[in-house]
């Protein structure tokens, strides 16, 4: 193995010496390529990666609800008569993101009066809860999450929702996906028992869900 | 110390071939690695120069995570659209593109690889800087602290253990394939009058 005649501190060769120095500098200018290229690439501003094509690191928020509205068409709702749908929101992507929270952006703010009247409370599902839009048989709060009941994530008056839960930093904590998840959310809606929500109405409203990254 | 003098063939020639070849792949690796952490830790030394680490996938595949993002502070009104930006976000920095520019001067900002736009608005305040050099790879053992990833993070310390070990196989003389060729090196040529081991 050793080789036993090796003279104590001999120095190496011109030929190794020069060998070593080669790839010292071959990496430095490899280092300088990749840095000078890649800064090149992501910072030239003459493409953009348009948001729906496939990549690696495709990050997406989506629901089950088909573009369709959640209450639709619901009339002459008298208090005593909640209204339930639910709704299953998915998270795709091959990163661990940050809390996902839900508010009411400005353009899903309510139209209309009856917003001061209408609580709205909504339920976490739990992980391996059953629900979809449209059908909330076999839906399981999640006993986790307990802010007045088991699930209850948010409960309120629509426009105090509309006040105050705005955007993602002010919005509610839904949950926080460790890496692509769904989980099934339980609205229901309720007219209070006010003679100000007599004959009022409000149209246009909804929820978006949304999570960050950085 | 005959053999020193005399050109040697057969097989300890060739292993020491191999042994000299794998401490040169050392050297690259090693220097590769180190020029870039190098790079990345000396970059904020430089007046208004900031860095921060990609930690997520949005901005793929312009930005990777354990990228380390360069950035200089710059007025709010040059960070036109396409710029990559960094700004304060609400849990950390993050890394976006700018796509649109609002009447009243603040950013719209968007992953590349995220469908939708970001839901606040970027003003100077929250504004820290815009992109201007990417030093690719080398902060991935800090997103990997950050997962609590630690055996990745003792697979990368071993390897570049491994890479700085074998590249000191290049400097004994025991692994120099070209033992024997009658021909100083420099070095020796210079350090013997000061009282170096003659040759």
């Amino acid at each position: 193995m050793s080789i036993p005649d090796t003279p104590p501190l001999a120095r190496s060769s011109l030929h190794a010496t020069a060998a070593r120095l080669a790839a010292v500098a071959t990496a430095l200018l490899l280092v300088m390529f990749l840095v000078l290229s890649v800064s090149r690439a992501a910072f030239t501003a003459t493409t953009e990666n348009a948001g729906n094509s496939i990549s690696a690191g495709d990050l997406a928020l989506t629901d089950d609800d088909g573009e369709a509205a959640m209450f639709f068409e619901l009339t002459d709702i008298g208090p005593n008569d909640p209204q339930v749908n639910c709704i299953k929101v998915t998270y795709t992507g091959d990163f661990d993101p940050a809390m996902i929270r839900f508010y009411v952006p400005a353009d899903l703010a309510p139209a209309g009066d009856l917003a001061p009247y209408l609580d709205v409370k909504v339920e976490l599902g739990a992980p391996a809860s059953l629900g979809g839009f449209g059908d909330c048989t076999g839906f399981v709060p999640d006993p986790t999450v307990n802010l007045l009941d088991p699930g209850v994530v948010a409960d309120g008056t629509l426009a105090n929702m509309a006040a105050n839960k705005t955007d993602y930093s002010s919005g509610y904590d839904a949950w926080d996906p460790s890496a692509s998840d769904s989980r099934v959310f339980r609205f229901t809606v309720e007219v209070r028992n006010d003679a100000g929500a007599i004959g009022q109405s409000a149209t246009g409203w909804g929820f978006r869900w949304e999570t960050q990254t950085t | 110390m005959d053999e020193f003098r005399r050109p040697e063939v057969g097989p300890d020639r060739q292993r020491r071939a191999i042994r000299f070849g794998l401490g040169l792949g050392g050297v690259f690796l090693s220097t590769v690695v180190l020029a870039l952490a190098v790079l990345a830790a000396a970059a904020p030394l430089v007046p208004r120069w900031e860095a921060t680490v990609v930690s997520s996938g949005s901005m793929e595949p312009a930005l990777r995570r354990g990228d380390v993002v360069v950035f200089a502070d710059h007025p709010i009104e040059q960070t036109g659209v396409g710029t990559v930006v960094v700004f304060d976000g609400e849990l950390s920095a993050v890394v976006h593109r700018v796509v649109d520019v609002n009447d009243d001067g603040t950013l719209v900002t968007r992953g590349d690889a995220n469908r939708a736009r970001d839901s606040g608005a970027v003003d100077a305040t929250e504004l820290r800087g815009a992109g201007e050099l990417v030093v690719p790879f080398i902060g991935l053992p800090r997103v990997w602290l950050a997962e609590g990833r630690y055996d990745l993070v003792g697979a990368a310390v071993a390897g570049l253990a491994l890479a700085l070990w074998s590249a000191r196989l290049t400097s004994d003389a025991a692994n120099d394939p070209w033992r024997g060729v009658a021909r100083p090196s420099p070095a020796t040529v210079w350090l013997t009058p000061l009282g170096g081991q003659p040759a």
